[in-house]
């Protein structure tokens, strides 16, 4: 199995492809952390980093067509009566291919010429759905990391004794003493955080208003240390898709190339970050809630895959749960992909 | 299936696009028999040969074969970027026999259709009848018990067709040949019969 392994190996990545590669990486390091030519941003270089396990994905789709054309399927037919053994060698090929790619992307995270990018955040609007005066009800619409903090400008203008101690508090009894003419700094407990919804109500209600338009909620951007963390987490989302890729061209018997952009677009909903509004009738719709249903069918693993200039928001934030619920499909479609197939019928 | 035998064809019968095509058709090969079955253009020889290796499923009748199966496909496919060599490695190590050391299988299948000159070759400079050869050589891989060849005569050479009755006689394996009548075929095995869609092969 090692030299078949090898074999699909040179395949999908020839040796010139590997210079690409490395010219590629050097590229995005440089577009990345260099202070004067890049954004400065480790989001800026996962989102680099993110565009070649597409590039293998496609690749790896076209090498399976073409194997097809050269006569493979017939040969595994004769001679692995098994019939799982070309799968796996495919599998742990490209498994091996995704993670020399992620190996090497991680090389830059630890050892990197440029100066680090400095520590910031992002700051985001909130949606508040119900606010009376002395109590808000936030929707964050989806689960942000454990490390975000609730910026809170408090209007007290309304407030007959301002000398009197006012307190914010959540339903579990944590509070935070408001002080006038400060802004007041809420950090998100874990389950708030992994819910996405909180409630906060003032203590005693002495008529303190909160300025909507001036809520933010404030996102630490991860560090360079976490680069390499990060990237393990690509890896994860990327690692089923290939699994998917052969679920798609053995058992569903599309052609390579088919089932690479099959598991594109599956990949594409799988991160996407979308969230159930309220929808006009029409068929636009009606596309839209279709296209919503099937996103709901995947588990929500837009977090595995955090890049570009809004990094933080998703890194982080998707649950062991759902990590395990992805990698599970794409065990499922090992297993898919091993099952012997029936020959056409003439 | 007794060890004795090699391929049962019962009552078999072949379709193609919804229709019959050919059979019912019966057939007993032993181990180490060689036989050749004759048929004109669009006789069902490959269909026939495609429905034992189990590339077509099988609609009426019972196949039985010995395993594994060397076949030599009429119109073979090849990766072409491949050296033969390596494309040779690479079919073996698909295989599951571990008992055979790998590099000394390819070199007899190399040596057998006398190929060894082209092993650093890649596939896509050989000329037809190198790479019917080649294609010969692959099924002769991994020591099969039963050989299917669909016309191997074609594109070969007299050297080649003397290379390709040496290596039938010397096989311990069953063989069936199919390809059609007066291709020279018959001096490589007997005649088991004719396929034709009139008259129904009974042996």
């Amino acid at each position: 199995m090692p030299y078949l392994i090898w074999a699909l190996m040179r395949d999908c990545m020839p040796r010139r492809w590997w210079f690409g590669f490395f010219a590629g990486l050097l590229l995005a390091t440089v577009l990345s952390f260099d202070t004067n030519l890049g954004a400065h941003s480790l989001g800026s270089y996962l989102a680099y980093v993110s565009v070649f396990p597409l590039v293998l994905l496609f690749r790896c789709g076209w090498v399976l067509q073409q194997r097809t054309s050269q006569g493979w399927p017939h040969q595994e037919k004769l001679r692995d009566s098994r019939g799982y053994k070309a799968p796996l060698v495919e599998f742990f090929g490209l498994s091996t291919l995704l993670l020399i790619i992620y190996v090497c992307a991680s090389i830059p995270c630890w050892w990197n010429p440029y100066p680090s990018p400095p520590a910031s955040a992002g700051y985001y609007p909130v949606t508040i759905h119900f606010g009376a005066n002395d109590y808000w009800l936030f929707d964050l619409h989806s689960p942000v990391p454990a490390s975000s903090t609730l910026l809170l400008t408090l209007d007290w203008s309304q407030v007959q004794n301002p000398e009197q101690d006012v307190w914010i508090q959540d339903p579990n009894g944590r509070k935070l003493q408001a002080i006038p003419g400060e802004l007041l700094r809420w950090p998100l407990s874990p389950a708030e955080a992994k819910e996405g919804k909180m409630a906060l109500h003032s203590l005693p209600k002495v008529g303190v208003e909160l300025r909507r338009p001036l809520t933010r909620l404030e996102i630490p951007r991860p560090g360079m240390q976490q680069g390499p963390h990060l990237l393990l987490l690509q890896f994860l989302f990327f690692w089923p898709l290939f699994a998917m890729l052969l679920a798609w061209h053995r058992r569903g018997k599309l052609s390579g190339t088919l089932s690479a952009w099959t598991c594109f677009a599956l990949g594409s909903l799988a991160a996407m970050p979308m969230q159930a509004t309220d929808l006009d009738s029409g068929p636009l719709a009606l596309l839209a809630r279709a296209v919503l249903l099937l996103k709901l069918a995947l588990p929500p693993v837009e977090g595995l895959l955090a890049a570009g200039a809004r990094m933080e928001r998703l890194a982080f934030t998707s649950a062991a749960t759902s990590i395990s619920g992805w990698l599970v499909l794409g065990a499922l479609s090992l297993w898919l992909a091993c099952k012997e197939k029936r020959p056409v019928q003439p | 299936m007794s060890t004795a035998t090699a391929l049962i064809l019962d009552n078999l019968v072949l379709h193609r696009g919804g229709k019959r095509l050919l059979g019912p058709l019966s057939l007993n090969l032993a181990a180490g028999q060689k036989g050749y079955l004759a048929g004109g253009n669009g006789a069902g020889k490959t269909t026939l040969m495609e429905t034992i290796c189990g590339f077509l499923p099988t609609v009426e009748g019972r196949i039985q074969t010995a395993t594994p199966l060397g076949y030599v496909p009429q119109e073979p496919l090849f990766p072409l970027h491949l050296h033969c060599q390596d494309y040779l490695t690479q079919l073996f190590h698909l295989g599951c026999n571990r008992s055979m050391n790998c590099t000394q299988a390819v070199q007899e299948a190399l040596h057998r259709f006398q190929l060894a000159a082209y092993g650093k070759h890649p596939i896509a400079r050989l000329s037809r009848g190198w790479r019917q050869r080649l294609n010969l050589a692959q099924a002769w891989l991994g020591n099969p018990q039963l050989l299917l060849l669909d016309e191997p005569q074609t594109a070969l050479d007299p050297e080649g067709m003397d290379c390709l009755q040496a290596a039938i006689q010397q096989t311990t394996a069953a063989v069936l040949i199919v390809a059609p009548e007066k291709s020279g075929c018959s001096k490589l095995a007997p005649l088991l019969g004719t396929l034709s869609v009139e008259a129904p092969c009974l042996i």
